[in-house]
């Protein structure tokens, strides 16, 4: 075929594939970073869309993701962001099982495409500890979950492992990634969440937030960019629904696990000041700890260090390629650290002490 | 720049205009493609550019004073060079590539003077192991004479070509240069074979690899301890099946990116798990590295030329050391030296059943079983130590495989189903292939865009959201 008519068989191709593809290609859109990338795409790819929607074009895809289970709902919009200040201050409910649904005047922002049921913190109970602590038993083991961004995935691996070795601890991994807590239209971690508190109840929550969180926020009054006044005040919001969300259950115990220092020094001070809020929030909470993470992937004078002492004790590279992942050992020193933590609040009579040190 | 992403189709579009444009004149093509492949190489880590630069002008100035020693009779100074050559490259991947894992291996080995080597956390350029290997080949061929010494512009355009330049085929200047020197015709584009590569390629990496990866594979062999044995022993196949997808996907959409641009590369994957053996296995997987692997190595090393133990100290030598290629970890070396000692060991029992028993004792069809099933299961045991992360990890896997009690949900139907198909499809002829490509190929060329397109709309439907970059990009 000449070289022409190869580019215009090419050209075609796109054609062909754009106008079948364009309710998806308007979402990814959608879905980038708020700034003038995602100004220009939606510039291009909304009347694209419109243009084959008219046309039907879109609808072949859609009947294909529908019978492949799929959500093809319309609705990706941030509907609610307004009433930060008194969201959650509110006093406590009845009932830490009751649902609300979620709606623009007693929520953190909630994309209505996670319009589910979710318990909210204006119904959770305050916590008070006194009882004694959980035993952890072969026969009855501890549910632990596991989860967040893509930092939790290596990290969370190394922690079900570990905990498996323990045959105390029943622990389930639960990563999502490029999500967090600013971009509910992308992943809704409300609703998420509210369907692993639903369906598995777990008794012990590792979190981990904030990778992919220093980008603009949508709200209802506008798009602020990070660290802006309207931007923390939204992002401690969201954080603080989050851990009511989790600790509504008194008897839950939530680990919030802060940002490790990463190589990127502006990174790094992007995520030393989302640890900040994640810190100050946890706080007050009884059943929310913050395991601030820096000082163990820091060296003496506090600065970042790849090559840490391990948990083996050989000096081992801590972190992947990029500087902000953790490798295989960085996640066990890490996992190693929360089940010391969780040590710390539940009875975890391990059958085979020794399981934990040979799992690592 | 991801090969399934819309930032590589707008630069590929624009890359194929200029391509056929300006091919009648040569300068200018060459300049143009060495800038096309240097930003596409940038697009991860423009400093990335810088090193590749190096590796243009430092290879170029070897191949040129190998070729002026031969000129000037002196073949022992051309040896020298050489020799100084392929330190050079091995130098500059073993600093990039293998600097942390030889320091924390003599760090935990020798104490105290061991803490005297710093450790350096060093970032490893994309796709350094391919054109390294080909930049080596390049010097050796001009001393073995198998090509002419290219120019600056030429050996900046082989070494950065972008289709092939972070995760092969492995092309070599003998297969490159003479496609350098003759021009493509512009009324004949191969796109029928173009495009089927590309769907095909397509269809592998965004579908197959990644359904695999993310059903069963990552979770399995990142956690082997909680999954059952029929778990771990379909996470094995599906890896099999996954890294085959992931890598042939690459070399496909590769070979056919090329192909538009005039370029034929060869064939890397041939059908591999159809091996009756293992011998066969690496005739038909990643040809161009084994191929290298035994020009540049095994038979420098001697071949079989030195006896029977000296070919297999050979054979386990250039395993071991191909295992060493893809990555700075001793599950590859454990890998390699799997590949090397069945190798060996095929060589010597083969021989021997050969004199001791001259006639066949079972039929055809049923030995063709036998020997089938003793290869794809000898590969799989061998990528278990490639793909789990440490040894420890890899001999959970084994270990658990043997139990079966307990439910294993992630062996679903379609999983199954998935792992079976990708087998099949090793068995289907290629004459039939061929004469898909023929009728499809006498399509119109509106026709052949409108499959294409409705192809890759199949492709992102069928795949999970976002791209997960390639497996052996990390080599």
């Amino acid at each position: 075929m000449p070289a022409g008519k190869a580019l215009g068989a090419g050209l075609v191709a796109l054609l062909v594939a754009m106008l079948l593809n364009a309710d998806q290609l308007e979402n990814d859109a959608r879905r980038k970073p708020f700034g003038n990338g995602r100004d220009v795409s939606l510039a291009i790819w909304e009347p694209v869309n419109d243009f084959a929607g008219a046309l039907g074009l879109t609808a072949p895809r859609r009947v294909v993701d529908e019978a492949l289970g799929r959500d093809v709902s319309e609705g990706t919009e941030v509907v609610a962001a307004s009433s930060l200040d008194t969201s959650f201050t509110t006093a406590p409910g009845s009932s830490p099982s009751t649902t609300v649904d979620v709606d623009g005047d007693t929520s953190a922002a909630i994309s209505d495409q996670g319009s589910a049921e979710v318990p909210t913190s204006s119904t959770a109970p305050t916590t008070t500890t006194t009882e004694t602590p959980r035993s952890a038993t072969v026969a009855d083991p501890l549910h632990l979950w596991v989860g967040g961004d893509s930092m939790s995935q290596v990290f969370g691996e190394s922690l079900v492992r570990m905990a498996a070795a323990t045959e105390v601890i029943e622990a389930d991994l639960d990563y999502r990634i490029s999500t967090g807590l600013t971009r509910p239209d992308y992943f809704n971690w409300t609703s998420h969440f509210a369907d692993v508190i639903s369906s598995g109840d777990p008794e012990v929550m590792v979190v981990i937030f904030g990778a992919n969180d220093a980008q603009g926020m949508e709200l209802t009054t506008g798009v602020f960019q990070p660290f802006d006044d309207e931007w923390v005040a939204e992002y401690t919001a969201r954080v603080r629904f989050t851990m009511d969300q989790l600790s509504a259950d008194s008897s839950r115990l939530v680990i919030w696990v802060g940002q490790p220092i990463m190589r990127s020094a502006g990174f790094d001070a992007k995520m030393l000041r989302l640890d900040e809020i994640y810190e100050a929030e946890a706080a007050g909470r009884e059943r929310v700890v913050y395991l601030d993470t820096r000082p163990l992937f820091a060296n003496s004078a506090g600065d970042y260090e790849a090559y840490l002492t391990a948990l083996d004790g050989q000096v081992r590279n801590m972190r992947q390629q990029d500087g902000t992942h953790l490798s295989r050992v960085g996640g066990d020193l890490l996992a190693d650290a929360v089940l010391d933590l969780i040590g710390q609040y539940v009875d975890v009579q391990t059958v085979r002490p020794e399981a934990v040190v040979e799992a690592s | 720049m991801l090969f399934p992403t819309l930032e590589f189709t707008l630069f590929f579009l624009i890359v194929f205009v200029a391509n056929w444009l300006l091919r009648p004149q040569d300068v200018p093509w060459r300049v143009a493609m060495l800038g096309a492949s240097l930003f596409f190489y940038g697009w991860w880590n423009w400093k990335f550019v810088l090193l590749l630069g190096g590796s243009i002008l430092v290879n170029w100035y070897f191949g040129d004073h190998v070729a002026r020693a031969h000129t000037a009779g002196s073949t022992a100074r051309a040896g020298l060079v050489v020799k100084a050559a392929v330190g050079a490259n091995l130098l500059l991947l073993g600093v990039f590539k293998y600097y942390g894992f030889f320091t924390e291996q003599f760090r935990s080995s020798f104490g105290v003077v061991g803490e005297l080597v710093p450790l350096v956390e060093i970032t490893l350029p994309v796709g350094i192991s391919f054109f390294t290997f080909q930049a080596m080949s390049y010097v050796i061929d001009i001393h073995r004479r198998h090509i002419e010494p290219m120019s600056l512009l030429d050996v900046g355009v082989y070494l950065s070509f972008f289709p092939q330049l972070v995760a092969g085929p492995i092309v070599r200047a003998s297969e490159f240069a003479p496609q350098l020197r003759t021009h493509p015709d512009p009324r004949a584009v191969p796109t029928a074979e173009a495009f089927r590569l590309i769907f095909a390629g397509l269809f592998k990496k965004v579908v197959i690899s990644t359904y695999l990866a993310s059903e069963i594979v990552d979770e399995v062999f990142n956690v082997p301890d909680t999954h059952s044995g029929p778990e771990l022993l379909f996470a094995v196949y599906a890896y099999a099946i996954q890294i085959y997808a992931d890598f042939s996907g690459y070399t496909d959409i590769a070979i056919g990116v090329a192909l538009l641009m005039g370029f034929r590369f060869p064939q890397n994957f041939d059908a591999p798990y159809r091996s009756l053996s293992i011998q066969e296995f690496w005739r038909r997987w990643h040809m161009t590295l084994s191929n290298w692997l035994r020009d540049y190595l095994y038979i420098p090393l001697g071949g079989n030329r030195r006896g029977t133990l000296f070919t297999y100290r050979n054979l386990i030598l250039t395993m071991l050391l191909g295992g060493l290629w893809h990555g700075a970890a001793w599950n590859f070396v454990i890998w390699g030296a799997i590949h090397g000692g069945v190798l060996a060991v095929e060589r010597i029992v083969s021989g021997a059943w050969r004199r001791r028993v001259p006639d066949p004792i079972l039929p055809t069809a049923v030995s063709g079983v036998l020997r089938w099933l003793y290869t794809f299961h000898v590969v799989c045991f061998a990528w278990i130590f490639f793909r789990a992360e440490t040894f420890d990890l890899a001999t959970s896997m084994i270990g658990g495989i043997a139990d079966w009690s307990g439910s294993s949900p992630l062996v679903t139907g379609l999983l199954v189903f998935t792992i079976g198909a990708m087998l099949a499809s090793q068995f289907v002829p290629t004459g039939f292939i061929g004469k898909l490509q023929v009728e499809f190929g006498a399509w119109s060329w509106v026709a052949q865009g409108a499959a294409l397109g409705v192809g890759i709309v199949l492709v992102d439907v069928l795949g999970p959201e976002g791209v997960a970059p390639f497996i052996y990009f990390q080599f």
